[in-house]
């Protein structure tokens, strides 16, 4: 029985440019004569990639380069005398500084607010409740659909996909220069990913780090290259998954600072409540009291 | 003084050094970042994140690599990470996008410029259809549009691009394949 073939984009583009062999030329001209439609798209592609060559780049005063090359520089100079080193330091990025400007908060109305919080959960519950029985559980992310976890779901890299239930390690997870995000995982042999926190893959295998990886540190590493990157629920539920139960203070203060202009949500809220309850820390207690008090920054500076 | 050397002498942190190295890159980098970012404030922002990036990242950077892909890189991933953080203002109510300002046409003001410096060679109907097709790019995927960027407005070639992507060269030109024919159809959409 003959074999139906279409051609695939890589076999399209490659006759377009002359590149197929004898044998698969002839195929290929076969079932372009039998797709008169499909030969005029083709050629019609053909035709517009030509018309695109040098197609036009955008014109822009002088005056504008000037500019953002002395805010370059200045920013250089700043840099150099404040020594961080750090590319998550204000001065190396502009946008965040606005943002952190914004988020700044006025904390000499907090002990005030966290008392008048807590009095209200104190009159407010049962006599014989204890307080932490009147907070809805956080929900379980384990069970959670959606939540990005390798043994939750499979996640495909490297053209391999690693099925539920293994269980991998994290060796090592970098980020380099040029923002490339690496991660390597080892099972009986090792797997490196590669990409940019934008691919979801990526963001899959920060949430595997988050919930698996012995190292703190890595752990706050995933929480700040979601937190840059990353928007929507599953990020809200692997930063509430760090906040209510990674075992260190440093992560669970990490997941704070992403969530907090995200208190609004549920999900969060609940989640911010049962910090504000059970955590241990008594640091991180005060920091839920500044968030569910309600006067966000943006509250707070916004015009 | 050639490239090298002044890639050296910025990885010694000789400012003027790197001010050279920006000031030879530094209109292509921003017609990149135009042709991506509307706001010109915004535009401003990436720009300058780029580049401090390449200044923090010149340590590393390996003499035997080709310097101008290497920033080209840098560029596109603060390009796509403009627009994922645009995504995340709008949600937090930050910059709207109704508000971004400017959101000026650049392929307006350059159709009017070159129309002053050459009058003669003016086209109306190539201009229209150079509209058309740069309504088309604005509704490509991040990725293509700034491959179709890459490819047809600066003109590098696919191993470039795939360096600068760290893609496969099989795939950019996928890629651009598939840019062109979604250009096409919006076309035929239009005349219809």
């Amino acid at each position: 029985m003959k074999q139906h073939w279409i051609p695939s984009e890589a076999e399209q583009i490659a006759w377009l440019e002359g590149r197929l062999d004898d044998k698969r030329a002839a195929s290929m001209q076969a079932w372009l004569n039998a797709h008169p439609e499909q030969r005029a798209e083709l050629e019609q592609i053909q035709a517009l990639d030509a018309d695109l060559q040098d197609f036009p780049q955008p014109a822009f005063a002088d005056a504008e380069l000037d500019m953002a090359r002395l805010g370059v520089m200045q920013q250089l100079r700043q840099l150099e005398q404040e020594p961080h080193g750090d590319l998550r330091h204000p001065a190396a990025e502009p946008a965040r500084r606005r943002e952190d400007a914004v988020r700044r908060f006025n904390l000499q109305w907090i002990p005030a607010a966290v008392a008048a919080l807590i009095i209200g959960f104190v009159f407010g519950r049962r006599d014989d409740a204890p307080l932490s029985s009147m907070l809805e559980p956080a929900p379980d992310l384990a069970r959670t659909e959606g939540f990005h976890s390798i043994d939750g779901r499979e996640v495909a890299f490297d053209g391999r996909s690693m099925p539920r239930g293994r269980q991998v390690a994290v060796k090592n997870l970098a980020v380099q220069p040029d923002e490339r995000v690496s991660i390597e995982l080892s099972e009986t042999s090792s797997y490196e990913l590669n990409g940019l926190v934008s691919d979801r893959d990526i963001q899959g295998a920060l949430g595997f780090v988050l919930r698996n990886d012995q190292d703190p540190d890595r752990r706050r590493q995933a929480i700040q290259l979601l937190d840059e990157q990353c928007e929507g629920q599953e990020l809200c539920q692997i930063l509430v998954y760090a906040l209510t139960q990674d075992p260190n203070p440093d992560v669970r203060r990490e997941a704070a600072q992403a969530l907090r202009d995200d208190s609004s949500d549920p999900l969060v809220r609940r989640s911010f409540l049962k910090m504000l309850v059970e955590d241990p820390s008594p640091e991180l207690r005060g920091l839920a009291g500044e968030v569910l008090s309600g006067k966000s920054p943006t509250t707070e500076f916004g015009k | 003084m050639d490239e090298r050397q002044l890639i050296k002498l910025a990885q010694q942190q000789d400012h003027d050094a790197f001010e050279q190295l920006l000031r030879r890159y530094e209109a292509r980098i921003m017609s990149l970042i135009r042709s991506f970012v509307k706001d010109g404030q915004d535009a401003q922002d990436v720009f300058q994140e780029t580049f401090l990036r390449a200044w923090m990242g010149l340590g590393r950077f390996r003499l035997e690599s080709s310097f101008y892909t290497w920033v080209y890189r840098i560029a596109v991933n603060r390009c796509l990470s403009w627009h994922d953080s645009r995504g995340r203002r709008e949600k937090r109510h930050l910059r709207p996008l109704e508000d971004m300002g400017e959101g000026e046409d650049w392929l307006e003001r350059t159709i009017s410029q070159q129309a002053l410096h050459s009058p003669e060679d003016r086209d109306p109907e190539r201009d229209a259809k150079l509209k058309k097709i740069w309504e088309a790019v604005e509704t490509l995927k991040p990725k293509q549009r700034l491959i179709f960027c890459l490819r047809y407005q600066h003109g590098l070639q696919v191993r470039e691009i795939s360096e600068i992507f760290d893609m496969p060269d099989g795939t950019v030109k996928i890629l651009a394949f598939r840019a062109v024919r979604h250009i096409r159809s919006q076309l035929l959409e239009d005349q219809a």
